[in-house]
């Protein structure tokens, strides 16, 4: 016994400080192989094994590659739908942006383009456009307002 | 056991925790790694959840149930404490979470017959190897859970109380209180015994 456990009994007064403190209970001596046979069946039987913990992260590393591109590709698309389908008001902020550097062909085509027709165009609340053709309409010909209107 | 062959004790079981730590990082290893944790370990892992619940059968439950918690959590295990205590924290809780869940079946405990009253004192007696471990057994299984586990701890184990605060995650003050108590019913029910 460690001479410090005696000496403790020894001062509670325990008659124990004479005895050997060897352990009093042993099971049959085929016990632990059996026990560990057990353990390891039971182990492997969970899943727990090292294998199954490694085969689990391959696939959740699988299943997380196939999530991103799942998310990629959805995006990809939304950005491209975006492009496809512009709205009428985005159309509208382009024209009276770039209305000095696009010649008759050009914004019928982009009406076209948009299935947008003049009256949209010359109804918007657009003070800006509006302004510019009341200056600009003397030097339009008459071919070109007969194409506008 | 001296001072000297403790402190060499301890310093050798340190080196197998750290080795069987090796072991069980590599997957090559791994199951060598356990194995030997298993032998290093499943005597005392056993004796101590023994004289919790005083009963074989149980007690074989809760050990594999303990060793499966040891693989399970081996992974997340940090060092932080000892291998030996993380263990043995283990299989206390363990032990306690059987208790627990069958309570009315452990009120009845194996209690090992004794041949009978000599009209000596116990001490007075020359008491073979085995009459003493009867005796101890029938002491033990007497004593309350936390007594029980405590002096498993400290009799049995010869943790130190740092030790044991860290398995039982009870104060020093405490478990020497607990321990004490423990001894003096152990020594109560001995003096009862008699042999013819």
């Amino acid at each position: 016994m460690n001479t410090e456990i005696k000496r403790e009994l020894e001062m509670l007064h325990s008659g124990l400080a004479k005895f050997d403190n060897s352990k009093i209970y042993k099971p049959a001596d085929s016990y632990f192989d059996k026990m560990q046979h057990s353990v390891l069946s039971k182990i492997e039987g969970k899943g727990l094994g090292r294998n199954n913990i490694i085969k689990l992260r391959w696939m959740m590393g699988i299943a997380a590659a196939f999530i991103f591109i799942i998310a990629v590709s959805f995006l990809i698309n939304n950005q491209s739908n975006t492009k496809d389908t512009l709205s009428t008001e985005e159309v509208y902020e382009y024209f009276e942006e770039n209305v000095d550097y696009l010649d008759d062909e050009a914004i019928a085509g982009i009406a076209n383009d948009n299935e947008l027709n003049f009256d949209d165009l010359f109804y918007s609340d657009s003070d800006e456009l509006n302004e510019y053709i009341g200056e600009e309409i003397d030097d339009i010909t008459e071919d070109e307002l007969e194409q506008i209107f | 056991m001296d001072h000297s062959q403790r402190y060499e004790h301890k310093k050798y079981m340190k080196i197998q925790d750290e080795q069987i730590l090796e072991l069980v990082k590599d997957q090559s290893t791994l199951n060598n790694g356990f194995k030997l944790l298993m032998d290093t370990y499943q005597i005392r892992l056993y004796h101590h959840i023994r004289a919790i619940l005083n009963n074989h059968d149980d007690t074989d439950d809760v050990l594999q149930n303990t060793f499966i918690k040891v693989f399970k959590y081996l992974p997340k295990f940090e060092g932080r404490s000892n291998l030996y205590t993380w263990m043995f924290r283990i299989a206390t809780n363990e032990a306690m979470t059987f208790l627990n869940k069958n309570k009315r079946k452990n009120e009845f405990l194996d209690e090992v017959l004794l041949d009978g009253a000599t009209g000596k004192s116990f001490y007075q007696t020359e008491f073979d190897g085995e009459k003493i471990k009867a005796v101890l057994n029938n002491a033990i299984a007497k004593l309350p859970v936390k007594q029980k586990k405590v002096f498993s701890l400290r009799y049995f184990e010869e943790m130190s109380y740092k030790e044991m605060s860290e398995v039982l995650e009870t104060s020093v003050g405490a478990l020497k209180a607990s321990y004490h108590h423990a001894v003096k019913k152990i020594e109560s029910y001995v003096e009862t015994i008699h042999i013819y």
